[in-house]
């Protein structure tokens, strides 16, 4: 699908056009593929097919439920895929729980210090408990939103997110 | 309920607020000082998740994305717009485009390289301490992130891991941010990026001539994002601005400076065999008759 038929298409979801939900949900997307991938260049790349694959699947968002937990588990998919990649070409090997470091970001003074110290905690963090934290504490998905976008049981994404507070308390001992 | 199952239920709560606690959980936290510590770290987490700054470029990205979800494929920079502008955008974006393709290309067919994913990551954080620090509303934003991220900044560009090729693009990574610090003059800025992006072209020349097309490729997206987001966001807050008669002489010697760069992309895509003469001729926008094979 070139881009040119992607603009040219006004109704996506419940005659809300592409532009209009790129508008509403594109920060939210890109931030938590920034926080997992930890470059803006990835981030940047998967975000775009992010919506590109939201266009092409307009079919399977059914109306009334959560547009936002839909893309994010679009998003999810989409860095699965570049990791799949990634590992078959052997170019940058991205396992489950080794996260390439994330940069740090600007922020206010006096929350640099802890922010900064808590965006390198979640990138240490393991794949699976990190993309559960981001969703749930980031993007505030419940449980069942986060569980259907990762494939998964909303016991087993609550699990996940024990393992992901438990280690992040652990590695910021002292500073909360 | 004893410890382990309030503190269980704590780390996989929806929000560890007193609020929305079963009456057991509470009863037990009122009781239990161990607990109560638990819960009021895990509020302090969800807090600072909830204030982590938002990533660089997202804005940016958007801005891009929505503006060729609107444009037709085939879309030209609109007439009127200033010349260095037209100039950089256009050769910019195009090269770049089709140096990725290639370079794909060539990747995909050729599985040896140099570039370690540790060298691709303190490249891509170096430019984009260098694009945060251009963005920066204020100088004292500016000189704010350069000194909250040089230390940082210069161990990655220390690191033993890095070629030594590695290390000069970083040196020139680490030099350009010093300069946007203490510089927020948009053409200043402007010749600042593309010193970067000249010292890339050099190096994607050595790439390419050693046909090392994993290293192209990383350097490639480097290039991209310095044109795109370092250079052509500069030109756009230029002409926001508004034209300025003084910087006509600066603009000029960097439309000829970009003019020298295309050229050398143009001999470095002549040596990926996966690019035609004549595509690379379209993509770059060079005239039918015109020659480079004799440089």
């Amino acid at each position: 699908m070139s881009r040119s038929e992607t603009g040219s298409q006004d109704a996506l979801c419940g005659g809300i056009s592409l532009a209009e939900i790129v508008e509403q949900h594109w920060n939210a997307v890109y931030r938590l593929l920034y926080r997992m991938s930890g470059s803006a260049h990835d981030a940047e790349d998967l975000t775009q097919e992010t919506f590109l694959r939201a266009f092409e699947r307009r079919d399977s968002f059914r109306p009334g439920t959560n547009m936002r937990a839909w893309l994010m588990r679009i998003a999810s998919n989409a860095l699965f895929d570049l990791h799949r990649r990634r590992r078959t070409a052997r170019a940058v090997p991205l396992e489950d729980g080794q996260a390439r470091a994330a940069p740090a970001t600007a922020a206010p003074a006096e929350t640099a210090e802890l922010g900064g110290l808590l965006a390198a905690a979640i990138a240490r963090l393991p794949e699976t408990p990190r993309l559960v934290f981001l969703m749930r504490s980031l993007e505030e998905l419940s449980f069942r939103d986060i569980a259907g976008a990762i494939g998964t049981t909303e016991e087993t994404a609550r699990w996940h997110m024990l393992q992901a507070r438990r280690q992040l308390l652990a590695m910021l001992d002292g500073k909360l | 309920m004893d410890c382990p199952k309030v503190q269980g239920w704590l780390l996989q709560s929806d929000l560890p607020e007193a609020g929305a606690m079963p009456a057991d959980v509470s009863g037990h936290l009122a009781g239990c000082a161990d607990c109560r510590g638990l819960a009021e770290r895990l509020r302090r987490l969800e807090a600072a998740a909830r204030a982590l700054p938002a990533p660089p470029g997202a804005e940016a990205a958007k801005k891009a994305f929505l503006e060729r979800l609107a444009a037709p494929a085939a879309a030209r920079p609109a007439a009127g717009r200033t010349l260095a502008r037209r100039v950089l955008r256009w050769s910019a974006a195009a090269a770049a485009v089709v140096l990725l393709a290639t370079a794909i290309g060539l990747w995909l067919l050729s599985p040896g390289g140099t570039q370690t994913a540790e060298a691709s990551t303190a490249l891509d954080q170096l430019v984009d301490w260098n694009i945060e620090i251009a963005d920066a509303g204020s100088p004292a934003d500016r000189s704010w992130l350069y000194s909250a991220k040089v230390g940082e900044m210069k161990r990655l560009a220390g690191e033993g891991r890095l070629s030594a090729e590695d290390r000069d693009l970083a040196g020139a990574l680490l030099e350009n941010g010093e300069r946007l610090s203490r510089d927020s003059d948009p053409v200043a800025n402007a010749e600042g990026f593309t010193d970067v992006a000249a010292a890339l072209v050099q190096h994607m020349g050595k790439a390419a001539k050693r046909g090392d097309a994993r290293r192209l490729k990383g350097l490639t997206g480097c290039y991209s994002r310095v044109l795109q987001r370092g250079i052509n966001a500069r030109l756009e807050k230029l002409e926001a601005a508004g034209a300025a008669p003084d910087r006509d002489r600066k603009l000029d010697r960097l439309i000829r400076r970009h003019a020298e760069l295309r050229e050398q992309l143009t001999a470095l895509l002549k040596e990926v065999p996966d690019a035609s003469d004549k595509e690379i001729r379209r993509a770059l926008a060079l005239p039918a008759p015109r020659h480079h094979k004799g440089k």
